[in-house]
């Protein structure tokens, strides 16, 4: 930064120095130290009594500053909380106009929207707007268009009200803003001024007209003035012309979209979409788009009518934008194409011909190669509104012009993985466009696709896994409504298990499996991920994929040995029925003839599956069902036993420069601020001791899910797995947790979008398989790549939440007063406590399945069926049996939903007087139904609690 | 509507940052999302982004299904500006905005505007920034009126920066770096200036 002081233009030479500090650190820790000492020292600046105007001022741009250079989550929040009262108190005596500005841009950019402290604004915002200073007033206004919330409407709004009728246009401007915030709080605020809104439309300022535009848009078709805005907006509309380029005119037309442009105006529309053929290098673009947009509000019959009396094409207007070659006027050329329906200009209406030329028509399907994938996938989605078929003729294309190979010889010229990797996103965008709301037929798409994409690639030995087809696929199935995910899953995993009925017989020796690497590592992804949803048996995936496991390469290998154990595991959990006798054999076999990674793991397998409280401990431990995170877990039980030492190794400075590196890009691993000074203490410790003062009357409380995986603002408790977990993610350079921050409050720990974890989740599974190829690289695989977004915790956690909505969790009372008392109380602890009335007791996870796994099998044992009804409903009628039954004494105790095993099911546990006992699982259907599970010691009282059910 | 303005630079960190809806994660991590939208998108490609990706950021978009998040930016030498919006803007007038507006408004404050002038006078920045957009909407697209209101501000600082450094050579407020040929910022010709990799 070669800038000095005087030419920097800096407010103060501290300011100078922090900006030149950070901007000039060799590294991130450097940066962050810098940041951290700053935000103490301006702390301690700001305590001494009484700092000047001047001095305030510079504090708070220096905090400002400090905010907008920090990382995610270096900041722990609250970090500025220290320095809202001197905001406050800038914005009340500033002396200057200059000086508020500070004081009311620091509380907007740090104060969180619901911040107790925002109510000290009211007094000061009112008072700005009565000063009678117009600078004072539009500042004021300024902060009340951003500040507005229900508190502040009955301070202001009479205020407002008087000020759109302003005689100074910038304060008339503001206030019809304003008042259109302040009516999302006060719907009748809008109604009241709407007449001199409609007035305003006609200001002879035109920023105050496009103001009152802006307001006009938000008025309800209800308000009795609307009526009258619309005709005065579309009469504006007939002064404006294409080439014009005032905001005025791209504010009619957006404002039209809103208020809808009338019949009347359409030829009008028409005339100056033709203008924009006649003056192409004049007019403007936002204008046309936005005449399309407007034509879009009226039907095909309509527009055909009125091209026809204008003897006129619209679509034929664009054609000079096809010729260009800036992509903004392709973009622009789609999307008013997309803006008008297809029979209008398609021919695909009987009558009506295809306006387009056939240069023309070239020139679209060739936007179909476009590298800009918005483009393209326009262009997708404009052949799939003119014809669906039109697609499935250009998907068929494609895969009819890849190299063919027959089982016995390969392609004469094999493609290469990055040319396929490309080709497969194009490809499963058509299917995506093609099979919308239809998982079967995706997985029925991507089956036949990659299928074709395997054959290109040459020899079948050789076949490599595609990561871009990973990615887009676990992507797209992520994205996607629940009972797309499940259908689509179920689709694929049982394209496996027909296989595997279908070829039934000993697996020949080094025989290739009937799918391709990519469709088996997307397979052990879903096959683990929706391992709780899925209507495919777990046994019947683990024998598909144990079929599947010798011909595979080691990086197919790796996925199907991890899908096999977690599968395993839910063998046990479900039905507490054993593996099939074939897999531990296989994956013997499998390690006895694998390089060294795959041994590993497959020692690793065998060891899991010959101890099976240690799989199910793992299983526990999971935040996420995804296979990654499977992994990650894996990976922290097998360091259990290291020490704390070596645990935090990515305290030493090489792992620190890593890690930071990886911040530095991934801006991922969190550091609280204080770390930076004082980086020896653990964070998790320093947490625990701020709550330890608080809650040491208490006897700790047993974890429930709520706690244990923490919501925003939720605690985690200090158990030596979780600090493991946040050790481990500390070292990762995917994670967006620390332990301070997940333990102070997840909010920045929830960095990581669904989208974006599955992204790095695909990128996982993939495995660098494209790159590697090579066995001996498996070793350099990282486990710490296999990472996990904070996302899915959160939907882990409101799933959870929601389940337990009317079950308390296990240690409920001590939780209780915990929760009560704690500042960090979350929504689902509330849900916890909620519903511990009504006499319920609860039972540890471990104990109903120990109990579930005693009890027998078979017809008279076990039942089950659907039942309508939610979870909820059917726990309360359970619970009357507790309650009601008169004849006999009858407990009912209850485990969490979301603890395993069975996660995702509420456990019940009925005890009659006796001692026998009737457990019970519930699990929410579709609709408000319940499917439940029922098993009981003999006759018990299985008939009450079935007939509660039924 | 506007429901964010960004800058940051080529390495991502952010220059600014306005939001003007609530968002459901923190602004950083929501800058270093569309960073890696962005950054990835070679020259030559539209300036317009769909970003279904931030509704894990920004909340859904209600209503229409087709409706979603769309990112419209321009890159200026070492700096990426950024405009987050709904259907109800048009993209194609934001696009104009950006380039006719904003960053003309600030080179007219900036005389040559550069990284290091939002580094430093990034309160300046916001407040041209309210001139032009106020609460997600468009407030003034006339560059000499916003020139003015920003100007009338300068004046103050102006003031108040040569009475805080009595030595200094009257360099302070606006246009820093008028004098001091040895850090032009290239703003139009692409050069970097000496700001650091962070």
């Amino acid at each position: 930064m070669d800038t000095t002081f005087a030419s920097s233009g800096a407010l103060s030479r501290a300011h100078y120095a922090i900006v030149r500090q950070v901007e000039e650190a060799s590294s991130v820790q450097e940066a962050d130290q810098a940041l951290a000492f700053e935000v103490k020292r301006v702390h301690e600046r700001l305590a001494r009594a009484a700092p000047t105007i001047s001095k305030c001022k510079e504090c708070l741009v220096i905090l400002l500053y400090i905010s907008s250079v920090a990382l995610p989550g270096f900041l722990v929040p609250g970090s500025f909380e220290f320095a809202f009262p001197h905001a406050l108190n800038l914005a009340e005596v500033g002396r200057t106009i200059e000086e508020k500005r500070i004081g009311y841009l620091f509380c907007a950019e740090l104060m969180s929207t619901d911040h107790e402290l925002r109510l000290m604004m009211v007094n000061t915002l009112r008072k700005d707007l009565e000063s009678g200073s117009p600078g004072r007033m539009c500042l004021a206004l300024d902060n009340l268009i951003a500040f507005a919330n229900e508190d502040i409407v009955p301070a202001v709004q009479d205020v407002i009200l008087d000020l759109i009728s302003h005689n100074y246009p910038h304060i008339r401007r503001r206030a019809i803003l304003a008042l259109r915030s302040l009516a999302q709080f006060e719907p009748t605020l809008l109604s009241q001024g709407s007449e001199t809104i409609v007035k305003r439309l006609q200001d002879r300022s035109e920023s105050v007209a496009v103001s009152a535009l802006a307001a006009t848009a938000a008025l309800p078709t209800s308000d009795p003035n609307f009526a009258s805005a619309r005709l005065v907006v579309n009469g504006l509309f007939s002064s404006i012309g294409i080439s014009s380029s005032s905001a005025l005119s791209l504010r009619i037309l957006q404002c039209l979209q809103g208020v809808g442009l009338s019949e009347t105006h359409v030829p009008f529309a028409l005339d100056l979409i033709r203008s924009s053929a006649c003056s192409t290098s004049s007019y403007k673009p936002a204008s046309l788009l936005g005449l399309f947009r407007l034509l879009s509000q009226h039907t095909p019959p309509k527009l055909i009518e009125a091209e026809k009396a204008q003897e006129m094409s619209a679509v034929k207007c664009l054609t000079h934008l096809l010729q260009s070659q800036d992509p903004n006027d392709h973009y622009l050329y789609l999307a008013c194409l997309l803006c008008v329906d297809p029979a209008v200009w398609a021919g695909t209406q009987e009558g009506r011909l295809l306006v387009l030329e056939a240069w023309e028509v070239e020139r679209v399907m060739g936007f179909l190669e476009s590298d800009d994938d918005y483009i393209r996938k326009m262009t997708l989605t404009l052949l799939a509104r003119i014809d669906p078929a039109i697609l499935s003729t250009y998907l068929t294309h494609i895969l009819s012009s890849l190299p063919a190979s027959s089982s016995s010889q390969s392609p004469a010229t094999p493609m290469d993985l990055a040319t396929l990797n490309v080709l497969a996103v194009k490809l499963f965008d058509i299917i995506e466009l093609l099979t919308t709301e239809e998982g079967d037929r995706y997985a029925q798409g991507v089956k036949e696709v990659l299928g074709r994409l395997d054959e290109a690639q040459g020899t079948p030995g050789k076949k490599k896994v595609l990561q871009g087809a990973v990615e887009k696929v676990l992507v797209h199935v992520r994205e996607s409504m629940s009972d797309f995910r499940i259908s689509c899953a179920t689709t694929l995993l049982t394209y496996i298990t027909e296989s595997l009925q279908s070829a039934a017989g000993p697996t020949p020796e080094n025989v290739p499996p009937s799918f391709g690497p990519t469709f088996l590592v997307i397979a052990a992804a879903l096959a683990v991920e929706y391992v709780n949803s899925v209507a495919v048996s777990p046994k019947e995936t683990v024998k598909a994929l144990c079929r599947s496991l010798k011909g595979s390469s080691p990086i197919v290998q790796d996925a199907l040995l991890i899908s096999i154990l977690r599968l395993a595991a839910e063998i046990h959990l479900e039905d507490g029925a054993s593996l099939p006798d074939e897999v531990k054999g296989t994956v013997q076999e499998v390690q006895d003839k694998a390089g060294t990674f795959i041994r590993k793991r497959c020692a690793q397998v065998l060891k899991y599956l010959s101890d099976d409280k240690r799989l199910r401990s793992v299983v526990r431990g999971l935040s996420s069902t995804t296979l990654p995170e499977f992994v990650q877990a894996l990976e922290i039980q097998e360091t259990k036993g290291r020490t704390n030492s070596d645990i935090y190794r990515d305290d030493t400075p090489s792992d620190r420069n890593s890690s930071a590196n990886a911040r530095s890009r991934s801006g991922s691993p969190n550091v609280g601020l204080a770390s930076a000074d004082a980086r020896n203490a653990s964070p998790s410790k320093s947490v625990n001791a701020s709550s330890k003062l608080r809650y040491a009357a208490y006897e700790p409380p047993k974890p429930i899910a709520s706690l244990r995986f923490g919501s925003s603002g939720g605690q985690r408790p200090s158990s030596p797995q979780l600090n493991k977990v946040n050790a481990i993610s500390r070292s990762s350079s995917n994670r967006p947790s620390s332990p301070r921050s997940d333990a102070g409050s997840s909010s920045y720990g929830t960095g990581r979008s669904e989208y974006e974890s599955t992204a790095v989740e695909a990128a996982s599974l993939g495995l660098a398989a494209v790159s590697l190829g090579r066995l001996d690289s498996m070793d350099s695989l990282d486990s710490r790549r296999y990472s996990v977004g904070q996302g899915q915790k959160d939907r882990r956690l409101k799933r959870a939440s929601s389940g337990t909505e009317l079950v308390p969790g296990p240690g409920l009372p001590k939780s209780d007063l915990i929760s009560l008392d704690s500042p960090f109380v979350t929504d689902a602890t509330i849900g916890a406590s909620g519903g511990s009335e009504g006499g319920e007791d609860n039972i540890s996870s471990d104990e109903f399945e120990k109990i579930w796994n005693e009890l027998p099998e078979g017809e008279r044992g076990s039942q089950r069926g659907w039942c309508d009804g939610s979870v909820g409903e059917i726990a309360r009628r359970l619970q009357g049996l507790g309650n009601g039954h008169d004849d006999e004494d009858m407990r009912v105790r209850v485990a969490p939903v979301d603890v395993p095993p069975f996660v995702g099911e509420l456990k019940v546990m009925v005890i009659a007087g006796d001692g026998r006992v009737v457990a019970v699982r519930l699990k929410a259907g579709e609709e408000d139904s319940c499917l439940w599970r029922l098993k009981s010691d003999g006759l018990g009282k299985a008939s009450a609690v079935r007939a509660a059910l039924v | 509507m506007i429901h964010a303005v960004l800058i940051f630079n080529t390495s991502g960190l952010p220059r600014l940052a306005k939001f003007y809806t609530p968002l459901h994660q923190s602004a950083e991590t929501v800058v270093q999302k569309i960073f890696s939208l962005i950054s990835t998108r070679p020259a030559g490609l539209c300036n317009f982004l769909d970003a279904p990706e931030l509704e894990a950021f920004l909340g859904p978009k209600g209503g229409d299904p087709d409706e979603r998040w769309r990112v419209v930016y321009r890159n200026y030498a070492t700096l990426y500006f950024v405009f987050v919006v709904d259907s109800s803007e048009s993209e194609l007038g934001i696009l104009d905005l950006i380039q006719q507006v904003f960053v003309e408004s600030l080179d007219r404050a900036f005389e040559n505007v550069c990284e290091l002038d939002l580094v430093f006078h990034f309160d300046e920045v916001h407040h041209i920034l309210a001139e032009v957009i106020q609460g997600g909407l468009v407030l003034e697209t006339n560059v000499d009126e916003i020139d003015a209101c920003v100007q009338q501000a300068a004046k103050g600082r102006k003031e108040s920066f040569a009475s805080a450094n009595p030595l200094s050579l009257g360099g302070g407020g606006l246009n820093p770096r008028g004098g001091n040929l040895k850090t032009p910022l290239g703003w139009l010709t692409g050069k970097l200036t000496g700001v650091g990799a962070r």
